[in-house]
């Protein structure tokens, strides 16, 4: 393809930017080598693993087979946009994948975390089958499957106490 | 490109070098699943996550909301499109081999002369030889469609055409001309006391795409059958209509000997290659629980 | 009078978890230097091949190249004392590289890579392991001069026989053989595995005037740090290595050829450059596990005795390693040698040079790959007697005092340095090691093995094609305890940090060294700070391989913490007008035990001392002595696994239905942690068996499913549910880890895929002795295709 370059304006987290792409560049790469953006990671590079998992307009994608070129309009959100974006308190999921241990390398973590914010969007009151069905998506090579099943749970039971907007 | 999800894979492996793409999901009013007095229509840009859950599929065309819900992961099923789905590119290990591992393979299907997988690792191929290549049609919407009688309507700039599904495919991809697209998958109704039914067999339970997959669409008055369509998935270069099945099935009782019987014709054909004769005990198995439901 | 410990043993969270949950955890291709260049390497696609010329000239002037280089214009080293040059002449396998670009953007240097011509003369290739070894096949290396490993002049195995044979012979397996009531033999096989880690390989270096930094993606820091200064002629002291997040390494992350090479480019350009594979690079051009073949024999006596056992083992080398033949000495001795402490036991292994990727360690280190064939057979010997699988492993498996040794010494290595001898002078296994009875009957009633295991040829259960059935098998794996050394800095406000060349890549251990040194200070978790993997700073150690990260790197810690504690003491003791040994430190106060209302902030004790450190190297490991007999005690970790499968044996499917593991650790500094190490390997060897599968096409070489679509790692969906992910954690201390804790986390690697066979078997009366257990093999096995 000719290397025609556009100018797109992405809105990512609370963030608008500004910004010149060409019509083949993925979010992914976008993300993480012109929005310095790097917790989005690639893991297999081909929607093998979804460790590139962002949410667009609320549902889980994966952004290494997303054409930044195409996000124009839509609200990304990424796993740096978790945190609240007024006190930098962590979101009750990041808080569970810490005091659960839900990680280990810690790669698939953004992933998994976004994953399960759609997730409890949508169903507050999961079970564990339909947590695994929700993360059925997502590959933890460091097999803490188990653990981070438990972070979502408690997670789930964090925010249906408290006054957090999944 | 729709959803995107084959396309830029296809990009990103060199397989596929376009100078220009064409973005179908401007084009308004693609996105629907509607009911008539005809049957089902779905605009070929609807996502599959919306065809898994949509109320009116799960509760009278439910093989399809059973493919829809087995198509590799919820984020691909939240960004992939019926349309790319039926249209989608075989997912062969020697077709798509990315360049950057020095190892290339420009195989018949590339326009070369020879097929890597009959003399190489072909446990993932065809079990039925229609045609010259190998590789397998690797959706799971075509034989849950093509089980239901579904129609396509193909577009072109200066009119549109309508096809049976089951004619859509062949050894080599598909009828699309290059100027045309799908605008809309017909299905028509279904008697309310049909038995649908997809069975996809796969290695992992998420992701993979199907080793084997069977459609079983049967239709039966006082538990004889009527009608019995069977498609097999993932065995053949196109959906595969398993006809000598459906015929053991006609007229007769649901009974164990007769699902048994059906479900060995359905396999009857099959000529596996080195590696992949496991497919077909597999494929009797699905016929079977596909039938029985 | 059992201690009491405020940190240890608790499940506290990790160090690293606010950062990874942030995604703030900066792995190496997530860093980004003003002016950093791409890499990009050519890849042979022959298996063999000389390059008889290389042309770069056109790459070199496409705009935007700033540096070219092929095995003519860089060092003729041997990385890591490997058997291949930094760039060689000659090609060994498919997807070696042979020539390297850095540009201003990866497509320009993508673009370089087709512009570099060269012509090669097609070598004659061999790739499977059997067919290396007949007389007149091609040698896979010809300027090694054989296919059989047998050591290299920089990297002797003094104890390999001429013939290339490692062997291990106790008492007269010939007469053992005769004393049998029953033999049983077989011939069992084990894959390859590709690591797959996250973050595929991936290096940046930088040079400010001569001196170098390299940002690194690796298990070994220290290893690597060493290597690269002598590959590229320079001083330690001017290399500084950097590993702050590595990633799952399990064993393979060490980029001994890339990380010298990448630093050459970055020169050559006078720029920083960067590399990270992509995922089919990384499948095809790191490193992989060996895979076995092996001939078993084994005699029992009708009362369940073994009388002899014999074991051939023929392994996989590929073109070049990072441990070459360490793997199999491995295997030689733990489960080989000493798991089943028999009195007459002969192993024979070998180690056969193909043009395929390169093998590395990986998680379990030769002893799953033991573990998948001894376990087997040692299952088809009970089930020849008649006797509870269960039953007989408890019987027969080792215990405090069975023999003992190092691996290093199955090679004739010694432990430190010096020539080794081939005599080999075994040790013991510790106390610790009477935990494994226990572990097999915790797992044992944890699992309900009495309720379901119904006898042999008798599944748990039958519904229609689905069959239930349950299988047992045990374990080991050493847990290295290596030299190392740490330094632990007290800070002036009473925190404290320790420094180690260990990394932290997920397995926990910058959470677990902090809990130990905050407990030996008297500190709270979180006032111990962990600095970890940056050559400047951190002292050497041998890093995380050998699951030596608790018994090696937090042993030292400890040490080093003590040091730093009786420093401190010296300080406050002066102060308060005491003698040091009449203190004691917690919660962040030095007091007098007999009078506590009577001590010092830690704090102020810093501040007295200005510079408080404490350092340490750990003792050697022979002079972890047994009291009672005087040996050696050789340092090894051991589990039990009980499996329950379900197979549809009409499509060959196997669902885990649940897995019970029980695991030794000594002592659990954090039981969650633990647990963890024993999930990842719970799935790692379920993926293994059941859905990976390294394919290499055997008329060309070629890897054929290098990406994660085709590489098949198991999802959250083919593992069981959370209750039926069983871990139970038995406590044995050990005489050399710290607080007699051991490093654990690769033996449960070594019991699930024989547990699985075994159960696979009880559910359908089908033994499977080759290297999967996947639909397409069990339907073959059931005589279904």
């Amino acid at each position: 393809m000719a290397n025609e370059i556009y100018t797109i304006t992405l809105a990512v987290n609370s963030d608008d930017y500004q910004l010149e792409v060409e019509a083949q560049w993925t979010l992914a790469d976008v993300l993480r080598e012109k929005l310095g953006l790097t917790g989005t990671k690639t893991m297999c590079n081909e929607g093998g693993c979804g460790a590139c998992t962002v949410l667009i307009d609320q549902k889980p994608v994966l952004s290494c087979l997303t054409l930044a070129l195409e996000c124009e309009g839509k609200n990304i959100l990424t796993i740096e946009g978790m945190a609240d974006p007024a006190t930098g308190e962590l979101h009750p999921i990041q808080t569970a994948f810490v005091e659960h241990s839900g990680m280990q390398c810690g790669v698939c973590t953004p992933g998994m975390i976004l994953t399960a914010k759609a997730l409890l969007n949508d169903n507050p009151n999961p079970t564990e089958a339909e947590v695994r069905e929700a993360l059925a998506g997502n590959i933890c090579r460091c097999g803490n499957y188990k653990r981070i099943v438990e972070c979502v749970l408690a997670a789930a039971e964090m925010m249906r106490g408290g006054n957090w907007n999944a | 490109m729709a959803g995107g999800v084959d396309l830029i894979s296809l990009m990103k492996d060199g397989v596929v070098e376009p100078k220009a793409l064409v973005n179908l999901k401007t084009i308004q009013d693609l996105t629907y699943i509607r009911e008539d007095a005809e049957g089902l229509k779905i605009g070929a840009l609807t996502s599959i996550d919306e065809i898994e859950n949509a109320r009116v599929i799960k509760d009278k065309y439910t093989m399809i909301a059973e493919a829809a819900h087995s198509v590799a992961s919820p984020q691909v099923r939240n960004m992939a499109t019926i349309g790319g789905n039926l249209c989608q590119e075989v997912r062969c290990w020697y077709y798509r081999r990315s360049p950057v591992t020095g190892t290339s393979f420009y195989c018949l299907r590339k326009g070369g002369k020879h097929c890597y997988a009959i003399a190489g690792r072909n446990e993932y191929h065809a079990i039925f030889r229609t045609g010259k290549c190998f590789a397998v049609c690797p959706s799971d919407l075509a034989p849950a469609l093509i089980a239901l009688e579904a129609k396509v309507k193909v577009a072109r700039l200066d009119g549109e055409r309508v096809v049976p599904l089951e004619r859509f495919y062949t050894p080599l991809g598909n009828i699309l001309e290059p100027d045309e697209i799908i605008t809309e998958i017909l299905v028509p109704a279904q008697p309310p006391d049909s038995k649908q039914k997809y069975l996809k067999f796969r290695l992992r339970k998420s992701i993979d795409f199907a080793i084997s997959s069977v459609a079983a669409s049967i239709i039966a008055e006082s538990g004889r059958i009527t009608k019995a369509r069977i498609v097999l998935g993932g065995v053949a270069p196109t959906p595969y209509r398993a006809i000598r099945a459906e015929e053991v099935l006609k007229g007769q009782m649901i009974t164990a000997s007769v699902v048994e019987a059906s479900a060995k014709a359905a396999v009857k054909e099959a000529k596996p290659l080195s590696l992949n004769a496991y497919k077909v005990p597999i494929t009797e198995a699905l016929v079977k629980r596909a039938i029985v439901g | 009078m059992p201690e009491e410990f405020s940190i240890l043993g608790k499940r506290l969270p990790r160090k690293e978890a606010i950062e990874k949950v942030k995604g703030e955890a900066q792995f190496v291709p997530d860093i980004q230097l003003p002016g950093m260049l791409y890499a990009r390497l050519l890849r042979s696609p022959h298996a063999h091949a000389r390059i008889v010329s290389i042309d770069t000239s056109k790459a070199e002037a496409l705009p935007g190249v700033k540096a070219v280089l092929t095995h003519r214009n860089v060092p003729k080293v041997h990385p890591r004392r490997k058997l291949e040059y930094l760039l060689d002449e000659t090609v060994h396998c498919a997807g070696e590289e042979v020539a390297a670009v850095a540009a201003v953007t990866k497509e320009i240097a993508e673009e370089a890579l087709n512009l570099i011509d060269v012509e090669y003369e097609i070598l004659p290739a061999v790739f499977d392991a059997e067919e290396a070894m007949k007389p007149g096949a091609p040698l896979a290396h010809i300027d090694y001069g054989s296919n059989i490993y047998h050591g290299t002049d920089l990297q002797p195995v003094p104890r390999c026989r001429p013939d290339g044979w490692l062997p291990v012979e106790i008492g007269d397996v010939e007469k053992g053989f005769t004393d049998a009531d029953y033999i049983v033999e077989g011939t069992y096989e084990t894959p390859m595995q590709y690591h797959c880690s996250p973050m595929p390989r991936s290096v940046i270096c930088q040079w400010t005037g001569d001196k170098l930094t390299c940002w690194v993606d690796t298990q070994v820091v220290t290893r690597v740090w060493q290597d690269m200064a002598q590959c590229l002629s320079m001083p330690q002291s001017d290399v500084r290595l950097i590993a702050t997040y590595p990633v799952g390494g399990y064993g393979g992350k060490e980029p001994e050829r890339t990380a010298p090479l990448i630093a050459l480019l970055a020169r050559k350009a006078d720029r920083p450059v960067k590399i990270v594979f992509s995922r089919e690079e990384d499948a095809i051009g790191t490193h992989r596990r060996l895979s076995y073949k092996c001939y078993e024999k084994i005699g029992v006596k009708k009362d369940g005795a073994i009388t002899a056992i014999y074991q051939k083992m023929i392994t996989n080398f590929g073109r070049d390693s990072t441990w070459p033949m360490f793997i199999l000495a491995c295997s030689a001795v733990g489960t080989c040698s000493m798991l089943y402490p028999c009195p007459n036991s002969k192993w024979e292994g070998c180690t056969v040079i193909t043009n395929t990727p390169s093998h590395a360690a990986f998680n379990g280190f030769g002893d799953p790959e033991a573990g998948f064939c001894l376990e087997r057979i040692i299952d088809e010997a009970a089930e020849r007697i008649d006797m509870d699988p269960v039953e007989f492993r408890l019987k027969n498996c080792m215990r405090y005092g069975t023999r003992g040794l190092g691996l290093r010494q199955i090679l004739g290595l010694a432990d430190t340095g010096d020539s080794g001898s081939k005599e080999l002078d075994w040790g013991i296994v510790g106390r610790d090691i009477d935990s494994l009875q226990e572990c097999i009957k915790k797992a044992a009633e944890k699992s309900q093995w009495q309720q379901k295991w119904k006898g042999w040829k008798t599944p748990v259960a039958v519904n229609g094609p689905r069959r239930r059935g349950i299988g047992i098998a045990i374990g080991i794996h050493h847990s290295a305890y290596h030299l190392s050394s740490a330094v632990v800095r007290m800070n002036q406000d009473g925190t404290a940090n320790v420094m180690s060349s260990f990394v932290e890549m997920g397995q926990g251990f910058g959470t677990a060294v902090a809990q130990v040194v905050a407990e030996v200070l008297g500190l709270r978790y979180e006032d111990v700070g962990v600095l970890l993997a940056d050559t400047a700073a951190t002292p050497p150690g041998m890093g995380n391989v050998g699951s030596g990260g608790t018994s090696s790197g937090i042993a030292a810690a400890k040490y080093a913490a003590e040091d730093a504690k009786q420093k401190l003491f010296s300080i406050a003791a002066e102060r308060l007008k005491v003698k040091p040994d009449e203190l004691e430190a917690k919660n962040r106060r030095i007091y007098v035990k007999q009078r506590p209302a009577i001590g010092i902030p830690i704090a102020e004790a810093c501040l007295a001392g200005y510079q408080v450190t404490g350092t340490a190297v750990n003792p050697q490991p022979e002079s972890i002595i047994d009291e009672k007999t005087g040996k050696v005690i050789h340092s090894y970790a051991i589990a039990a696994t009980i499996a329950e499968v379900e197979v549809d044996t009409e499509t060959g499917m196997m669902d885990v239905v649940r897995i019970t593991t029980a695991h030794d650790c000594g002592k659990a500094i954090n039981p969650t942690i633990i647990e963890n190490q024993i999930d990842l390997s719970v799935t790692m060897a379920n993926g293994w068996v059941r859905s990976e599968n390294y394919i290499i096409d055997q008329s060309t070489g070629v890897v054929i499913n290098p990406n994660m679509l085709d590489y098949k790692i198991m999802t959250i969906l083919d593992m069981p549910k959370s209750d039926d992910l069983q871990e139970i954690l038995v406590e044995s201390p050990c005489a050399w880890g710290p607080f007699g804790a051991k490093g654990m986390s690769e033996t449960a690697m070594t019991t699930q895929a024989p547990a699985l066979a075994n159960a696979l078997y009880n559910a359908t009366g089908v033994r499977i002795r080759g290297d999967h257990l996947t639909p397409e093999r069990i339907l073959e096995a059931l005589g279904k295709s």
